[in-house]
Order: C-alpha cells, then structure tokens, then sequence
C-alpha cells in the first residue's frame, strides 16, 4: 500500500503524454503558433499588460575596454528593474548582444565581474567576444528581491533559497508565474535595446543564461522570435530528473505545464534558432541524464522540420557552472 | 515605483477583486452552483477518479471509555491513508454524529488521538486544544482522526512528520493542488464511514480542523454536500493578511484563487450548512482584521440564503490554536447533539 503522496503524484506525471507534444510531420509553424499559446497562457501571460516603458539611463561609465549603460525600465504598471549594458570600445556599426541571466545568486555583481569561479562572468566574456553585454535584475533576485536592510541577517545567508517563495506564491495564486514574470521582463529588455540604441544589431541578439537564468533565457527564446540564439548552462533538463525529482526554488514550477509540455517540448519552440545546451556531467540538479532526455525531445523537432545543426548539447565533466568557452563557439556558428 | 518583485505581486492582490464574488444581486443559488465549478476546476478535483476503496480494518479494540477502530483506504488508485475513529460506549447502536478530525502542520494524526510519538508531541497536545478526537469523545461524539497527506504517516518519507513542498510543487505541474488531494480524500473518508459504520448518521457527518487542516475543512464542506456543519480553525482569514503575506507552507496556494475569490466568498458555498470559523485574535499567522472581513463576506452570504443562524465566528483571546471550551457549545447547538 502506497502511503506517499510525493510518489502518486510523480505517478501520476509519468502517466500524462504531454498533448502538445510536436508530431512527427506536423506543420512547424502551425505547431508552434498553437503551443507559443498555450504556453504563453501557462506562463500567466494575460494577466501581464505592455505599458510606457520609462526608459531612463539612469548612469554611464567609461573603461579602457567598455562603455557602460546602467538603464532603468518599466516592464509593467508601476513595477521597474535595471539592467546594465555594456559595449566594447573597439566596435563600429551594429553590434550583437548578448543579454546575460545568470539566475539565483546573491547579486548582480557575479555577471559583471572579471572572474568568478562557476562562470557567472558572463558579461565580461561576452565583451570579449565581441559582443555588447546585458546584465538584467531579474525578479526576486539581486535588487528586485529586497532592500538589503529590510532582511534579517539570518535571511541574506540563506538568501539564494528563500529570494524566489513569498513572490512566486503571490504571482501562483493571481495565476502569474515569477517565470512569466521573468521571461516578460526580458522581452521589454530586448524592446528597450532595439528602441534605444541604434548599435544594437536586432537581428543578432542572444541569450546566455545559467541556472535559473538559463530557465529563463530558455522560456523567452521560446516565445520571442527575435531571439537569435540562446546558450544555457543548468536549467535545461527533464522535469522528471529535475524538479520532480527533487526540491527545486519554487519559481521553476509551472502550474499544469506537465499536460502539454515536458521540458524538452519547449526547446522545439526556439527552432529553426539556435539552441546550445550545455551541463556539467556531476551537475546534481539538473543531471545529466535529464539533460541529454530533454535535449533529444527539442533536437527531435530540429531534426524532424530538416535543421540538423541548429540545437547542440554539451555534457562537460564536472560540476555545475556556466561552460563559456563551449557556449560562445556554439553562438559564433548559430549567429552570422 | 516598484523595484521589488514581491512588493509588485503583493500590490497586485491588494487590488485585485474576485470575478466570482456574490454581487448580492444575482440569484445566490445559481451563483453558489458557478462558484462550487469554478472551485473545483481550481483545485484540480476534475484530476481525480473513484476506485475500489479497499476498505481494511487494520483493528478494533475496546479501550473502556470508547472502541477504537483503525482503517486504511484507497482514494486513488495506489494510494493510502489511515484513519483511526473512537466510539463512545453506547453509540455502537442507533444512529449518531460523527465528527472527522484535521490535523494541521504537525507531526501527524497522532496528535488529535492524544499520543505523543516525536520530540515535541506532548507541548503540542496540551497547548492548543489540539487533542480534538480525545475532546470529541469527550463530548460524547464519534470522532475521526484522518492523515492527510504529506503529514505523519503520510509523509512520504521514512518517518513521521510533515513535508510539504516537493509534493505540493509537483502536483501542480500536471494541475492539481495539495488542497484538492486532500479534499478528495475527506470525500472518500465520508464515504468509507457511510459504508462500513451503520452507527453512523450519514445527515451528521461533521469536519473541523485547525490550520492546515482549518483550511481544508473549509474547501471541502464547499465541495462536499454530506458535510452537515464544518469548523475550520485558525484558517479562514483573506489572503492579504494570511498566506499573500507572509510565508505560509507551500501546501496552502491554489494556483489563480485570488482571480476568482478571496476567503470570504469561498464561505458562501457552503450556505446553508452549518459553519463554525475559530480564530484566535493574536494570530499572527491569519490576521484579525482578515478574519474579520471574511466573516463579514462569509455572513452576508449566509443571510442572503435565509440562514444566518448557521453560521458562527468563536473569538479565542490567544493565538494561533483550536478554542475547544468556546467551540463544542455553539456545535451542540446547531447540531441538537
């Protein structure tokens, strides 16, 4: 006799056949129009309104490498968000961007920095890639989780866990997701970028995400077809091995998803784009072996519409960490 | 301007008005019949299906005072939970009232039969009137003690106690709700209580519960006609003073509720059965002044369904716990028992 509810409901999820799983000779197009939908309405999109963006640059700076922005931006009705652009100084005419998530950490400075040891550094290896680079404050992280002298300091040491839970519970029960909230924001960054600065190449922007960014990046490039390409480390594995298997932060958790979608269902949406997919071999939370089931799920729909080399995965030895150097070779190629 | 993610989410709620709140207008019955779907489409309910209950009387056993029954049955295919039920001597015959009893956060249903198992059991027994089988018989009422899920034994881990945010997490990816499960499942009790107990009166199944298991109290008696009269306690409070507020278990969130209802309009439907909401008035779990307004929701409806006897707000002078002494009167009185 079965007196666990954890494992009646993962019964329960393995029973579902997602029903918008994309079909072997389907349209692509007409597939993807039909699940961009149902997974807009899934993300609490229509309870989500474009307003004036109140862009304002809010600082500049100059280094021997870069020209920093820091912009402010109104995403939606009296909610607003940073974000930090910078651009190299050796570059003309436009420029691509990569818009960097880096998911939960204490602050936005592990993006921006020149080294950091899971490689989170994202911006300043974008910088050297030639790339204009977008650190994004993304919601309940960094500034957009609390003023600092508001939490008690037993909460900032455990603050990577307990950022995402008082939000994301709110935004469930107004039927909203922190991930909608998420992937909105960065929509109207990349609508701020291309209405803003006119060396931003439109047809050349990226997303780079690690982690919970990586979740992020990964839903956004799904939905906007102005994303190019999107290279994510951690994030991108099988809900059955991930948050299934075990405790994830709470903003990973879609309400009713497991009926249409599983993870690897969404990547079909970013095609004929590029999708680079990369995870550590000893990465704990999203193993590998997950990573490789949903990378075979969105390479499946690759494949099937006839672009064989547009979806990649990496499986590098090791723990979890954003893999630059596998990342930006995939980008190069994914990007002309 | 809003720069932090759960001040925006929080200022959302302060605004929102529920779609589905009784305009005070319409026919109440109609409106009652649209929210009970609406309710039940949110709690995931369309996602469970009947089956065999296979009802097993683990034992029976005369403990003087009352006869104490334990069972196991099934509510879903493959899974399992157990209930103990305590007779009062004399109430094997004829037909009597039952009360089913809900534990909230704690360390299981052991609690409400009065036995310590863990660390910490005996404080939680004696300080809250949380004993509510042992107070029930007392009373001179069957009373059932019920493990919902992902407490005591049905944790799901190898020991007793309550953990609820992987299963909570993980039924609303395929869109059903931890609160749903467990209404279900009170369903299912009633069920197995009306089968298999002829002492049993089927017009006086009651159900009370405190905190987690106050809420569930509350949205099953919605959703469950059979339910006569229903006591959630430490429970029914609107969201923006309770689980919008501050961090509650995960277990307590319906995913899009606050579109449709707050609290206080979920009382509604369960007009024009008996409603007993306790509420402690330094609870700092579940507000006062949301108590407050939820009842008066919760009262409006119940006079607009000629029925305002049956409903009750008991005002404990403490916190966050059942109020037994101030209770059982008003039950007794509604029910005639």
């Amino acid at each position: 006799m079965n007196f666990s509810p954890i494992l009646k409901n993962r019964e329960v999820i393995k029973a579902i056949s997602p029903s918008l799983r994309y079909k072997d000779g389907e349209d692509l197009a007409s597939w993807q129009k039909t699940a961009r939908e149902k997974l807009a309405e899934l993300l609490g999109f229509e309870y989500m309104t474009k307003c004036a963006d109140k862009f304002e640059i809010v600082s500049t700076a100059k280094t021997d490498s870069y020209t920093e922005y820091c912009f402010k931006i109104q995403s939606e009705e009296n909610f607003c968000f940073t974000s930090t652009l910078r651009v190299p100084l050796n570059k003309t005419g436009k420029i691509p961007v990569a818009i960097c998530l880096k998911g939960h950490s204490d602050d936005l400075s592990a993006a921006l920095s020149d080294n950091d040891e899971l490689g989170r550094n994202m911006c300043t290896r974008a910088l050297e890639e030639g790339y204009c680079a977008v650190a994004v404050e993304e919601r309940s992280f960094d500034e957009c989780f609390a003023s600092r002298d508001m939490i008690p300091e037993e909460t900032v040491k455990r603050v990577t866990w307990c950022a995402c839970y008082r939000s994301s519970m709110r935004a469930l029960m107004l039927g909203r997701t922190t991930l909608g909230e998420r992937v909105w924001d960065t929509m109207r960054v990349i609508d701020a970028l291309v209405a803003n600065f006119d060396f931003v190449d439109a047809d050349a922007i990226c997303l780079i995400g690690n982690n919970g960014g990586a979740t992020a990046a990964y839903y956004t490039a799904a939905l906007d077809e102005r994303v190019a390409a999107v290279a994510l480390s951690g994030g991108v594995c099988s809900f059955e091995e991930s948050i299934i298997a075990k405790h994830h932060c709470i903003c990973n958790y879609i309400p009713n998803i497991s009926n249409y979608f599983e993870m690897g269902d969404v990547g079909g949406l970013i095609a004929p784009r590029g999708l680079s997919i990369l995870s550590g071999s000893d990465d704990e939370w999203f193993p590998s072996t997950g990573v490789r089931s949903a990378y075979d799920l969105a390479n499946s729909v690759y494949v099937g519409a006839g672009f064989n080399d547009a979806c990649k995965l990496h499986i590098i030895d090791g723990n979890a960490c954003f893999f630059a150097d596998e990342a930006w070779a995939d980008l190069h190629n994914m990007v002309k | 301007m809003v720069s932090i993610a759960e001040h925006k989410n929080y200022e959302l709620h302060t605004q929102q008005v529920p779609e589905l709140r009784y305009d005070g207008k319409s026919d109440f019955w109609q409106w009652q019949k649209n929210a009970k779907a609406k309710l039940s489409e949110l709690l995931g309910m369309d996602k469970f299906k009947k089956c065999d209950p296979c009802f097993n009387l683990e034992y029976k056993k005369d403990c003087g005072e009352y006869t104490e029954y334990r069972f196991t049955i099934q509510s879903e295919e493959n899974y399992y939970f157990p209930m103990v039920m305590r007779v009062p001597r004399g109430k094997e015959v004829g037909k009597h009232a039952v009360m089913v009893c809900l534990q909230g956060h704690s360390t299981g249903f052991h609690i409400s039969l009065g036995i310590p198992k863990m660390d910490g059991d005996a404080s939680t027994i004696n300080g809250g009137d949380r004993d509510f089988v042992v107070r029930g018989v007392k009373e001179g009422w069957i009373s059932v003690a019920l493990e919902q899920r992902n407490f005591g034994e049905c944790t799901g881990l190898n020991r007793l106690g309550g953990n609820c945010h992987l299963s909570s997490m993980v039924a609303m990816l395929s869109g059903r709700t931890t609160i749903g499960e467990r209404v279900w499942d009170c369903m299912r009790a009633v069920d197995a209580l009306i089968d298999n107990f002829d002492f049993i009166d089927p017009e006086k199944i009651c159900l009370m519960g405190n905190s987690g298991g106050g809420t569930v109290t509350y949205y099953a008696a919605c959703l469950e006609e059979r339910f006569a009269l229903c006591m959630p306690s430490s429970a029914v409070c609107s969201w923006d003073m309770s689980v919008a507020v501050k961090r509650h278990c995960t277990c307590n969130y319906v995913p899009g509720i606050a579109r449709y209802f707050d609290m206080g309009d979920i009382g509604g439907m369960i007009a024009p059965r008996k409603l007993v909401i306790v509420h402690g008035v330094t609870d700092v779990g579940f507000y006062k002044p949301g108590v407050d307004k939820s009842y008066d929701l919760v009262s409006k409806a119940y006079e607009t369904a000629g029925c305002p006897q049956n409903c009750d707000l008991v005002t404990g002078p403490a916190g966050h716990r059942f109020y037994a002494d101030l209770s059982w009167p008003v039950v007794h009185k509604m029910m005639g028992e």
